[in-house]
Formats: structure tokens, C-alpha cells, sequence
């Protein structure tokens, strides 16, 4: 997979390149800024890019670069975005309508090799990936407002995996079930929350961030995921 | 002073009465006519009650006490006829004498100074009066019916000749009081105009009787007995008109000195207008109404140092004139303001200074009110600066925090897990293959608690995305379920930080104290305010003002004029509002 790593720290982009690399992966290009990363992106058209959030010139120019190369590339350019914030917002800016190719990951995740690269081949091969811990924050909060109720805790512990962007094998896998055991479950999760269960993946992930997120308001930007 | 002013009044008023009283008694025991009587009386009561009645509402004026001075010396003239010995030479030669009080009178009201042909006329008055008292006292006649004691010389010739130039002296220097008196009417601004006129009508009258009776004197000398051509009744018709003139006399004077008082009331009308606000176009305005003077100009000494218009254009204050005269306000600090008055508003220097004195302390209110509020802003702007310094701080702190600390702690995790990875490929059971992973695992632990700290010193998602995602996220991580109606786009950065920190110290002290089990936040934006409204369920009673962070939040809603109200009465949960302006 051709991938393009953009960090403006030098180590960090260096760590990330050297665990993407080991993994298997063909780095073409290296960017420290949203700019160089856009360039870069239109020289190379990479399947992937791994993007730090937080670039020169603003706070979140990372994402902005995301979300423009996710528009602009039409999910054939990937993007995995590392984030020092736990924040639910950016997340759903991120998956935009569900075209899927996009992931949000927190940043300390890779220093545990595992998790950056099980996320960047999810992404790079056009699924969701959610970290856990915004995941987890989302349902704690929906939780307190007892819209959960109706959820057994192994259909909850599903319902996080899902909104995780991970398969229905993945789960099984994770839970050490058959498969058609959760495709039943994730049924009733479905049924229960009145979601409608959808065919695409990607979709099936924003549906359930959006529903996890509903306790609070739609963000500013409904074209996030509208 | 021994004597208070009001029974200093009362004293000279019985005085006065006492002295008319005695000359109607003494009149009536001489067997005097009793119409001449009940008409010298009654005119010498009219003059005192005048004067009383002008000097008790004007005891600034001289009009009161000349008046009643007037009273008694016109009734010094009852003795004439009286026939008693030496009283009746006494009264014969000090009548009139009057006359030349009320020439002065009307050619100074109400505080005016003489010019230097009135003084001419009211010295030639005087000195007619004078010459002829002389005269009368020191020259014997038998012509006048009765002996006088007083006498030095008997000499019907000299008395004669004496009372025919005097008589003439005293017609033309009443005539000329006249004169002077029509032309300084003439010339006076409509505003004085109207309370000279009854003077002036009065003072008139009162010199062209006295032109009269001098001419009457001097025709009895000139051997004409009867100086009209007419007999009864027309003598009598003329005689009892002179009687009802002379009796607008004090009248006259009387409602002039009321009209100033009206006029001064002007002046009261004038603090309270400018009671309601000192606007200088204003100020001039209401100075043209009390002074009646619609060509009035005030220029204000401005603090850049040059005289302004009271529409504010910098302007120089004009020289005097023939028609302006200027009026300066010094205060402390040398000129506050100047004011360009018709001249003849110089004849009433009292009603200026009153006018004055009121603009002056507008003007100087004014002044300080401005000063206060310059400064209030200036408070107000260094709070906000304050305020604003610190958002940026903790900005540059949360920056520094994840640019700089939580970006080598994850380095230093990458370089860790590089090790590890190292270790494991050569000796899988290394034992400080289990430290590289504890350290790692508590690396992971600190980016976590710096990630924390940093959102909890500024949230970028406030800075980046505004309020609504923001104020979202601290209802996510509240302990209670939190509703949340957030109505409002981006707004300026410090009104954001404000909102936020309001919702974030708010929820907060409901998960602490408040027992709830839900709450609420609102924010939302109308006629230039940003409306925000925490509330909650739980027990009330919560006492902010110890130690609690909404003292701090309280410092910032002032810095953007903004105002803060909590309620939590016990038992009825706790409410927060924030009011806070926003373009």
C-alpha cells in the first residue's frame, strides 16, 4: 500500500513511518505541513495518507487537509488522522457522509504499533476507523441519559465495536463468536435503537456515532455528515 | 448686624406707617381737607406696601427699600398744608423729594449703573430739589401765607426768582428722566424690555407729574393762577387724574421687580433642564431660553485646548461689540466656557451670574462625568485586556502542551517501542523486555492526564469550532445527563471563552453539590446579547459566593460588560444566567 506519513515532528513521523514500513507498507512521501501534505497527495496519489491533526498553520489543519483531500479524492486517497483530542466532533467532521476511507485515531496509539497499523489497513482498505476512546465517550454519555437502557452489556460492548468501524468478523473475532451470532446481535442492537440496518459498512459506522452522538446536538456544520 | 433682614424689613415698614400716620394726624388736627388726607394716605400706604411687597420677594433689589423710602418722603409733603408752625414750613420745603428716588430708581432698575447723562439729569433733579428747599427755608414770603421761622432773609423777589428757576431746573431734569428712561427702554434686549416697561411707564409718569407741578409752581410765580385753560371740572378731572397716575407709581415698580422675579425663575427652569443632561447644544439652547436671548452662543474650552462650539467645531470666541458682550467661566483650571450674550443682558449682571453659575456647574458635572466614565473604560478595557492576555495564555499553554510535551512523550514512546521490538527479536524473555512495557504503559498513562490538562486549560475544539461543540463536549463528560439548546454561530473570541467557562464552572458545581439528576444548558442569541442559561434539578441552596469559581467568572462578564445572576433557593435547583452583549 502506498501510503504518505505527515507529522511535523520529525521523530514522531519517523516512528510512524518505521512502523507503517514493517508492516509492509510503501511510504512514497513524507510532509510537515497541510500544504506539503496536499501537494505531496496530487504528485503521489498515495491509497493512504497518515496525517497528524495538528500541523502548521493552525490547530487542526490536519483534519482540514483530511477533509479536503476526502472530497477532493472521492475516498480513493485514504485518510487516517492521528489526534491529540478526544473529541467526538472532529471525528464525525471527519466521516463526512459515510463515504468511508477515513479514520480517527488517538495519537498515543502509536507507540502500540499494532493498533496504527490494524487502523491504517481498515482505512487504507476503505472501511471506518473510530478510536475506542472517543467511541467510549460517546456511549458513556448516551448511556447517562438512559437511552441505553434497553441494551444488554454485550450488545453494548457490540454496538462500540461497530461504531469502532470494525467488520462483523473482526467482532466475532474480538468476542471470540461465531459470526452469525453477532450479525443477530448487531439485528437487535439495530431494531432496538430504531436504526435502519444498512448494507454499506461505513454507513452502518456513521449511523451509530450519529445516534451515539444524539443525546447532544448536531454540530454547527450539519454538511458534516449530511 | 443686629437686625435680621425680614425685621429689619418690618422694623423700616412700621416705621414708615408710623410716620405717614403721625402726618395724617397732624394733617386732620390742622382741620387739612379730608379728601386731600384719605388721598395723601392712601397713596403713602400704597408706596410702602409696594416696597414691602418688592422687597420681601426681591431683597437683592433697592427697588423695596426706595420705595418705602418714597413713601415717607412723599408723605413729608402733607405737612404743606398743615398749617402748623414750623411743621408745615418743614413739609413745604422737602416736598418732592421723592421724585428724585424714583428717577433714580427707574433709571437704574434693577441693578444697573448709571450712564453719565443719567447721572447728569438725576444731579440736575436733585440740585432743583436742593436749591429749592434752600430756599424755601432760608428765604421769608409772605406770599406763601405763613410766617417762617427758619428764615434769614424777607425778600419776596429772591423767593420768587428761587422758586421759578427751580421750577424749571426740576420740569426739564424731569423731562430728561424721561427721556433717558424711554431710551434706555429703547435699547434694552426684549427679555429686559418686558420688565423695564412697567418701570419705565411708572417712572415716566411719576417725572411728568413732577415736570407738571413744577411748571404749575412757576405759572403761580408768573402770576398765572390757573396754567390750564380750563375751569370746573375740568381742574378737578385733571387733578384726580394726576392723583390715579402717581398711584401706578409704585405699581409700576412693583410689577417690574415681580417680572424680574419670573425671569429669575428662569434660572431654576435652567438647572432643571439641564438636570436631564448636559449635552452642549442643549445647554445653549436652555441658556437662550432663561436669558431670552435667541442670539446667545456658548463656546466650551475643550480638553485638546481650544474653544469649541457647541456643536463641537473648534471655533474662536468672538470679541465684544456694541450688540455682544461675552461672559467667561474660569473653573480650577483657568477657562471652562464662554458665553456671547446680547449686551443688554449687562443691565441684569444678577440673572447672568445666576445663569452662569448653573452652566458652570454643568459644565464642570459634566466635565468630571466624563472624566469618570473615561476612566470606568478604561477599567473596564484593561479588564477585558486582562481577561484577553489570560485566554491567550492558556491558548499558548495548550499549544505547548500538545506541540510540545505530549509530542516527545509519544516520540519517546515510538523510540521505546522500537526498543522493545529490538529486544524481542533477539531475546524474546528478556526481563527488561517487562520494563520497556511498564514504561511504555505509563508514558501512555501521561499522555492521557497532559491530553487532560491540556483540554481542561483551553479546549482547541472551542477555539477551532466554536461554542457548540464545545459546550458539547462538557455535557458529555458530565456526571448528570445534560440537555443542551445551543442557538448561536461563532461569536468573538472572548465571548465564546466566557460562555464556555460559564457552562464549564456551572456544571461542575452541579456535579459537586447540587444532587441532580439532570440539567440544562441554553445559550442563545438575540438583540445583541448572548443569553446563557445553566440550570438543574437538584437541592438548591448552593452558596457560590465562598471560594467558587464563578467570582472569577463574574470579573470576566464585567470585562465584557456583561452581567451574571444566580438563583438557588433550597429546594428549588440551581439557576445560572449569563447576559452577555455581542455584536
Amino acid at each position: 500500500m502506498r501510503v504518505i506519513v505527515a507529522d511535523d515532528s520529525a521523530v514522531i513521523r519517523a516512528g510512524v513511518v518505521r512502523i507503517l514500513a514493517s508492516a509492509g507498507m510503501d511510504i512514497v512521501a513524507e510532509a510537515r505541513t497541510a500544504d506539503e501534505l496536499l501537494t505531496a497527495v496530487a504528485d503521489h496519489r498515495p491509497e493512504l495518507c497518515v496525517v497528524d491533526i495538528r500541523m502548521p498553520p493552525r490547530d487542526t489543519a490536519g483534519l482540514h487537509a483530511a477533509v479536503q483531500i476526502r472530497d477532493r479524492y472521492r475516498g480513493s486517497v485514504r485518510v487516517l488522522v492521528l489526534s491529540q483530542y478526544l473529541e467526538p466532533d472532529y471525528a464525525l467532521q471527519l466521516l463526512g457522509s459515510g463515504v468511508g476511507g477515513m479514520g480517527y485515531l488517538l495519537k498515543d496509539r502509536v507507540a502500540e504499533g499494532g493498533d496504527l497499523v490494524e487502523a491504517a489497513q481498515r482505512v487504507g482498505a476503505g472501511g471506518t476507523a473510530i478510536d475506542p476512546a472517543v467511541v467510549e465517550e460517546l456511549v458513556r454519555a448516551r448511556r447517562r441519559h438512559d437511552r441505553l437502557v434497553r441494551l444488554t452489556s454485550r450488545e453494548r460492548r457490540v454496538l462500540a465495536l461497530v461504531a469502532e468501524g470494525r467488520s462483523n468478523r473482526a467482532i466475532a473475532d474480538r468476542l471470540d463468536v461465531a459470526v452469525k451470532t453477532i450479525e443477530g446481535v448487531i439485528a437487535v442492537v439495530f431494531a432496538k435503537l430504531d436504526l435502519e440496518p444498512g448494507p454499506d459498512a461505513n454507513r452502518r459506522v456513521l449511523a451509530v456515532l450519529v445516534h451515539l452522538n444524539h443525546a447532544q446536538p448536531a454540530t454547527e456544520r450539519p454538511s458534516a455528515w449530511g | 448686624m443686629l437686625v435680621s433682614g425680614p425685621s429689619r424689613r418690618r422694623l423700616t415698614a412700621v416705621s414708615a406707617i408710623s410716620f405717614i400716620a403721625v402726618t395724617t394726624a397732624v394733617g386732620a388736627s390742622q382741620g387739612a381737607p379730608v379728601r386731600f388726607l384719605v388721598v395723601d394716605t392712601s397713596l403713602g400706604l400704597l408706596f410702602v406696601a409696594a416696597g414691602v411687597i418688592a422687597w420681601e420677594r426681591r431683597p437683592e433689589v433697592r427697588t423695596g427699600p426706595l420705595l418705602v423710602a418714597s413713601a415717607v418722603l412723599w408723605s413729608v409733603g402733607a405737612y404743606a398744608p398743615a398749617g402748623l408752625m414750623p411743621w408745615a414750613v418743614l413739609g413745604f420745603a422737602f416736598e418732592r423729594y421723592y421724585d428724585v428716588l424714583l428717577a433714580f430708581l427707574v433709571l437704574t432698575f434693577p441693578d444697573a449703573r448709571l450712564q453719565r447723562w443719567d447721572r447728569i439729569v438725576l444731579g440736575a433733579l436733585a440740585a432743583g430739589y436742593v436749591i429749592r428747599t434752600s430756599s424755601r427755608l432760608l428765604v421769608g414770603c409772605p406770599c406763601t401765607g405763613s410766617e417762617n421761622p427758619f428764615a434769614v432773609v424777607e425778600q419776596q423777589a429772591l423767593f420768587e426768582r428761587a422758586q421759578l428757576f427751580t421750577s424749571v431746573l426740576i420740569a426739564v431734569a424731569a423731562l430728561g428722566v424721561v427721556a433717558r428712561a424711554l431710551s434706555r427702554l429703547r435699547s434694552s434686549a426684549p427679555a429686559a424690555r418686558r420688565i423695564l416697561r412697567p418701570v419705565v411707564l411708572a417712572g415716566t409718569v411719576a417725572a411728568i407729574v413732577a415736570a407738571y407741578d413744577a411748571v404749575e409752581i412757576a405759572a403761580l410765580v408768573l402770576g398765572r393762577n390757573e396754567l390750564l385753560p380750563f375751569g370746573e371740572p375740568w381742574l378737578e378731572i385733571v387733578a384726580w387724574s394726576i392723583i390715579g397716575a402717581v398711584a401706578l407709581v409704585p405699581l409700576g415698580f412693583l410689577v417690574g421687580a415681580l417680572r424680574l422675579r419670573l425671569r429669575r425663575s428662569a434660572i431654576a427652569r435652567l438647572a432643571l433642564e439641564l438636570d436631564r443632561g448636559t449635552d452642549p447644544q442643549r445647554l445653549r439652547n436652555a441658556l437662550r431660553v432663561a436669558l431670552d436671548d435667541p442670539g446667545l452662543d456658548l463656546y466650551l474650552w475643550s480638553s485638546a485646548g481650544i474653544w469649541t462650539t457647541a456643536s463641537g467645531e473648534p471655533a474662536d470666541v468672538p470679541a465684544e461689540d456694541d450688540r455682544r458682550a461675552r461672559t467667561l467661566l474660569t473653573g480650577e483650571n483657568g477657562a471652562i466656557a464662554a458665553v456671547v450674550h446680547d449686551r443688554a443682558l449687562r443691565e441684569d449682571p444678577g440673572l447672568v451670574a445666576a445663569a452662569t453659575a448653573v452652566l458652570r456647574l454643568a459644565v464642570e458635572n459634566e466635565r468630571l462625568t466624563a472624566l469618570d466614565r473615561a476612566r470606568l473604560e478604561e477599567v473596564r478595557a484593561s479588564r477585558a485586556r486582562l481577561v484577553e492576555a489570560g485566554d491567550r495564555e492558556r491558548r499558548r499553554i495548550e499549544r505547548d502542551l500538545h506541540d510540545g510535551a505530549q509530542q516527545r512523550l509519544i516520540g519517546v514512546a515510538l523510540c521505546l517501542r522500537q526498543a522493545r521490538d529490538q529486544a524481542m527479536a533477539t531475546d524474546p524473555r528478556a526481563r527488561f523486555v517487562d520494563v520497556l512495557d511498564e514504561a511504555a504503559e505509563e508514558l501512555r498513562t501521561a499522555v492521557v492526564e497532559l491530553r487532560e490538562l491540556a483540554r481542561g486549560i483551553h479546549p482547541t475544539v472551542l477555539t477551532e469550532e466554536g461554542l457548540r461543540p464545545a459546550v458539547a463536549g462538557l455535557a458529555r463528560r458530565a456526571a448528570v445527563p445534560v440537555d443542551l439548546d445551543v442557538r448561536c454561530g461563532r461569536l468573538d473570541p472572548g465571548v465564546e471563552a466566557a460562555a464556555y467557562y460559564i457552562v464549564a464552572e456551572a456544571l461542575t458545581n452541579v456535579t459537586r453539590h447540587a444532587h441532580a439528576s439532570g440539567a440544562t444548558v441554553s445559550i442563545s442569541r438575540d438583540d445583541g446579547h448572548l443569553r446563557v442559561e445553566v440550570s438543574d434539578d437538584g437541592g438548591g441552596g448552593a452558596d457560590f459566593a465562598r471560594g467558587s469559581g464563578l467570582e472569577g467568572l463574574a470579573d470576566r462578564l464585567d470585562a465584557l460588560s456583561g452581567r451574571l445572576e444566580v438563583a438557588s433557593p433550597p429546594g428549588g435547583g440551581t439557576r445560572l444566567r449569563a447576559e452577555i452583549p455581542c455584536e
